[in-house]
């Protein structure tokens, strides 16, 4: 059976989460066809837990209806192509080059290279997602830590609703952290932005970043749009980089060398982008970044399999045994096969961008845009390190994230082996 | 002129396209999305629906006019 060690990935049919205390007593959808459904009905609304709300009240992934569309409307530009042009190609190229080039003057005494996937891959993204969001200060090795530091803890806070901790102990440390960010990094960077605004030296160009963006669009007359709103908008947009995309280079790494094991004539594909994109997405298929979302149902509604939902009730959608559903993946659903052709009309890595109008804003940026031979984030990472001579360390096991429900892995050591012979 | 086409194996009947550009957008019955001729005053309205689509599903082009 071919498994990641992470979370969800210890249970061929996704269902390893089936005593989650507070979403037991609610009505769970599991099949990939109702959660589409429900994703795509307008009666369904997000819903999250109670200790939530300093992080997430208000922001995209809370809302629904006509506030969500116009929501997304004012942010799509920020992941537009020119955008994503602009982050892939200007950023994150030199990026990926300056991470491996510091990699390579510290190998070992045996002359080989060696590396945590988990921080390595985290802090490209990190200096992308800074990009996105209009954070500043994150150019020195020092200042990148620190920034890391505080998007771990925030991304922690922020999907509270998947931690194993008390919520409550949750709640605390991620406002003192928050707090924190906002002095260290947070406040300054909007501060430069209003002055930037201010002095109309940003010469009629749009905003190319989170920050710019509300700054500009914000309406100082609705009570809700004030600066503690867009510090929470903030604060997703950061959770969602590292939720999402450090978290699938780690799995398909690990599938990947699994899969060459048993397929050594597929190793020649490892410079491949259709091959590299479509085992991320299958990857992602089975490693879906969340291992659930709440969904309050607005009014009686009845589903096309015959199930009714009535109003005011919460619904849990568990996307990991949806995304193993056989009956839409086929009898091998539970494994990894970068090669699986998923029926039409279904996306490669299932429901864990979400579905209908909640599809993730930033997946163009993950995974690129879907035509073949372009490469989203993730693609572009991983084919480097495997450039880079990537092997898993048998003795060193990737280890899974101790405390929380997500699908992660804490470590992943790995060797860089083409490093070392060429740097060391 | 400017020409919109859906990419059907990109689009995931997300629907901003229709809510956005509902005279060139529409959803058939069996829940594909086609894309119509985009009148002059609609261009603006299409551009803005290709850069909404969360699937870049939504591909523009321009043909020059006989």
């Amino acid at each position: 059976m071919d498994r990641g060690p992470a979370g969800e990935g210890g249970s061929e049919d996704g269902t390893a989460f089936d005593d989650i205390p507070y979403i037991a007593s609610m009505l769970n959808l599991t099949t990939y066809a109702e959660i589409d459904e429900v994703l795509r009905l307008p009666a369904f609304v997000p819903a999250r837990r109670d200790h939530a709300h300093a992080f997430a009240h208000g922001t995209l992934i809370t809302l629904g209806g006509d506030s969500h569309f116009e929501r997304r409307r004012l942010e799509a530009p920020l992941f537009g192509r020119d955008a994503l042009e602009r982050f892939k190609h200007e950023m994150l190229k030199p990026l990926i080059e300056e991470s491996l080039a510091e990699l390579a003057v510290q190998c070992d005494a045996d002359g080989v290279v060696r590396a945590d996937l988990v921080p390595l891959t985290r802090g490209m993204l990190l200096k992308i997602a800074a990009g996105v969001i209009g954070i500043d200060g994150v150019d020195t090795p020092e200042q990148a830590a620190r920034f890391g530091w505080f998007a771990e803890r925030l991304g922690e806070a922020f999907a509270g609703q998947w931690s194993t901790r008390d919520p409550d102990d949750i709640v605390r440390e991620g406002l003192e952290v928050r707090a924190q960010f906002v002095e260290e990094f947070f406040g300054p960077s909007l501060e430069r932005r209003r002055a930037i605004a201010e002095e109309g030296r940003d010469s009629g160009q749009p905003p190319k970043d989170l920050l710019s963006l509300l700054e500009q669009e914000m309406d100082r007359s609705v009570p809700e749009w004030d600066d503690e709103f867009i510090l929470r908008e903030a604060t997703l947009f950061l959770s969602a980089s590292i939720g999402t995309t450090s978290g699938s280079a780690t799995h398909v790494v690990w599938h990947l060398n699994q899969w060459w094991d048993r397929h050594p004539e597929d190793r020649a594909l490892a410079g491949d982008s259709d091959f590299l994109q479509a085992a991320i997405a299958e990857a992602l298929r089975l490693h879906p970044p969340a291992p659930f979302f709440l969904r309050l149902c607005t009014e009686d509604t009845v589903l096309k399999s015959g199930r009714k939902i009535e109003a005011d009730q919460t619904v849990a959608l568990r996307y990991p045994p949806a995304n193993r559903g056989r009956e839409v993946f086929g009898d091998d659903a539970g494994e990894f096969d970068p090669h699986r052709t998923p029926p039409a009309g279904i996306k490669p890595w299932g429901l864990s961008f979400g579905g209908g109008p909640h599809l993730c804003l930033g997946r163009p940026l993950a995974t690129g845009v879907g035509r073949s031979g372009d490469m989203g984030t993730v693609a572009q990472i991983v084919m480097s390190l495997l450039d880079a001579g990537l092997e898993l360390v048998p003795e060193e096991p990737p280890v899974p994230h101790p405390i929380s429900l997500l699908d992660a892995f804490e470590t992943f050591p790995v060797r860089l082996t083409n490093l070392a012979a060429s740097r060391c | 002129v400017l020409i919109a086409e859906i990419d059907q194996d990109s689009c995931q009947q997300a629907g901003y396209c229709m809510r956005v550009a509902p005279t060139v957008f529409r959803q058939e019955s069996d829940d594909t999305v086609v894309a119509g001729p985009v009148a002059p005053d609609q261009v603006g309205v299409t551009r803005d629906a290709a850069q909404l689509c969360p699937m870049s599903a939504i591909l523009l082009s321009n043909e020059e006019p006989e």
